[in-house]
């Protein structure tokens, strides 16, 4: 672990501070960090800006974050709308909100709760998601994958009238995949489960496989 | 090239690890990105990897991950320059490089005690050449010349070391890993070395 100077960044209300390295650093409020930030521990509390990138052992945002390099987290929680320009890597990510990420998403753990949308691949071991919306990502991989539909809320069904609540992924693949709501070009796994509502173009599976009669499979063949 | 190239599928198949190993082993830098080419096929994208360094790194791993932690490996297989210096005597004492290869050094940057990662690579890559026989004396200080000059402004990204003779001239060029190179007919490719290759070679030895 990393030896962190005992300094700290406190900001309460509007400001803003340069980057470098801190112990802890707290912004409730508003605040921007002018350069690359790495810190013990990160908290934010309302809007913050960090115009470099991010690394933290623990990081914990409560309400909206930019981040315009990559960010690094072992343990991230994210209770609001974070958009990382750079790739995000971590041990324990959690995400109830909606998360944006312009690079890929590495972690041993990745949880989400709401909407996300990635451009490039999520990689993690285990990987739960509670789909509350539109999520996207280009490759979903890792050992187990588990995409739920979010609970009949009342706002999701609205919601889900005008836009696409389905999780949309090129490729997916792991050894145990459970899959609800989840449209796919292809699906690669040792023990898979189709749920309600998927369109998959494609399913390859070594063990076993089952498929929800609500769910499209155009093919599936087992290796 | 084409023919060098191992589907995802197969390579699971052919060595026995599954997707949540393969895609650990990527997120500790185990497996380096750029061996994940991905292609379209009629069957929708796949991913393929160059057949002989995946299969050579997998089978590695699997030898080494009882004894090692994952975040020893990746420092083994890593690029990068470590903040690794060694003695100058301790590395005689082992037997890693030969007299004339370290002569050959001393002459050109003169006496050291303890000598940086970089140099060892240079002296390393140096003994590697001397021992085929298809590098002379002479060749080999171009040789620590360029190691000594351009290898750094790599930094740390996989790299290879061409050497290049024609009419009797030698030349030697450092190009950034797995490009492609097209030479005149008058000219040979003498050798063409993986520098990563032989940084992962020289850290097994130095670890024995």
């Amino acid at each position: 672990m990393n030896d962190y100077p005992r300094g700290d960044i406190q900001i309460n209300g509007i400001a803003s501070s340069n980057g470098g390295n801190f112990h802890h650093v707290t912004i409730d409020g508003m605040g921007t960090i002018h350069s690359d930030l790495t810190c013990m521990e990160f908290s934010c509390n309302g809007t913050c800006k960090v115009e470099g990138s991010l690394r933290s052992d623990r990081a914990s945002i409560n309400g909206i974050a930019k981040i315009q390099g990559a960010a690094h987290a072992d343990q991230l929680r994210i209770d609001g709308k974070v958009t990382i320009q750079g790739k995000l890597t971590g041990e324990d990510i959690q995400v109830n909100g909606h998360l944006k990420i312009h690079g890929n998403c590495e972690a041993e753990r990745f949880e989400s709760n709401g909407i996300f949308v990635l451009q490039g691949m999520l990689n993690a071991d285990i990987i739960e998601i509670t789909a509350h919306g539109g999520c996207s990502a280009q490759e979903i991989v890792g050992e187990q994958i588990t995409i739920r539909h979010g609970s009949s809320q009342f706002m999701t069904k609205l919601l889900g009238a005008f836009m696409n609540t389905h999780v949309t992924a090129t490729t997916i693949e792991g050894d145990y995949i459970s899959l609800e709501h989840t449209t796919a070009s292809v699906v690669r796994g040792d023990r898979v489960q189709i749920g309600p509502e998927c369109i998959i173009d494609r399913v390859e599976y070594k063990g076993e496989l089952h498929i929800h009669p609500s769910a499209k499979v155009k093919y599936h063949s087992q290796i | 090239m084409e023919d060098n190239l191992i589907s995802k599928k197969d390579l699971l198949e052919l060595t026995g690890i599954s997707y949540g190993q393969l895609y650990r082993w990527k997120r500790k830098d185990l497996i380096p990105e750029d061996w994940f080419i991905r292609k379209a096929t009629f069957t929708g994208q796949e991913t393929f990897f160059p057949k002989e360094k995946i299969l050579d790194r997998i089978d590695k791993i699997l030898n080494l991950k009882d004894n090692a932690s994952l975040d020893d490996l990746a420092d083994l297989f890593s690029p990068n320059l470590t903040e690794m210096a060694l003695y100058s005597a301790d590395l005689k004492q082992r037997n890693i490089v030969s007299d004339v290869a370290w002569q050959l050094l001393t002459s050109q940057f003169g006496e050291a005690e303890v000598l940086t990662y970089e140099r060892l690579i240079a002296l390393y890559v140096l003994n590697q050449m001397l021992q085929t026989g298809e590098m002379s004396l002479d060749e080999g200080r171009i040789l620590l010349q360029v190691l000594n000059d351009h290898y750094k402004k790599f930094d740390g990204k996989s790299c290879d070391l061409i050497f290049i003779r024609k009419m009797g001239v030698a030349t030697f060029l450092l190009i950034s890993g797995n490009s492609e190179v097209y030479l005149e007919d008058h000219a040979k490719l003498v050798q063409r070395i993986d520098l990563s290759h032989s940084i992962e070679a020289l850290k097994t030895q130095l670890s024995e």
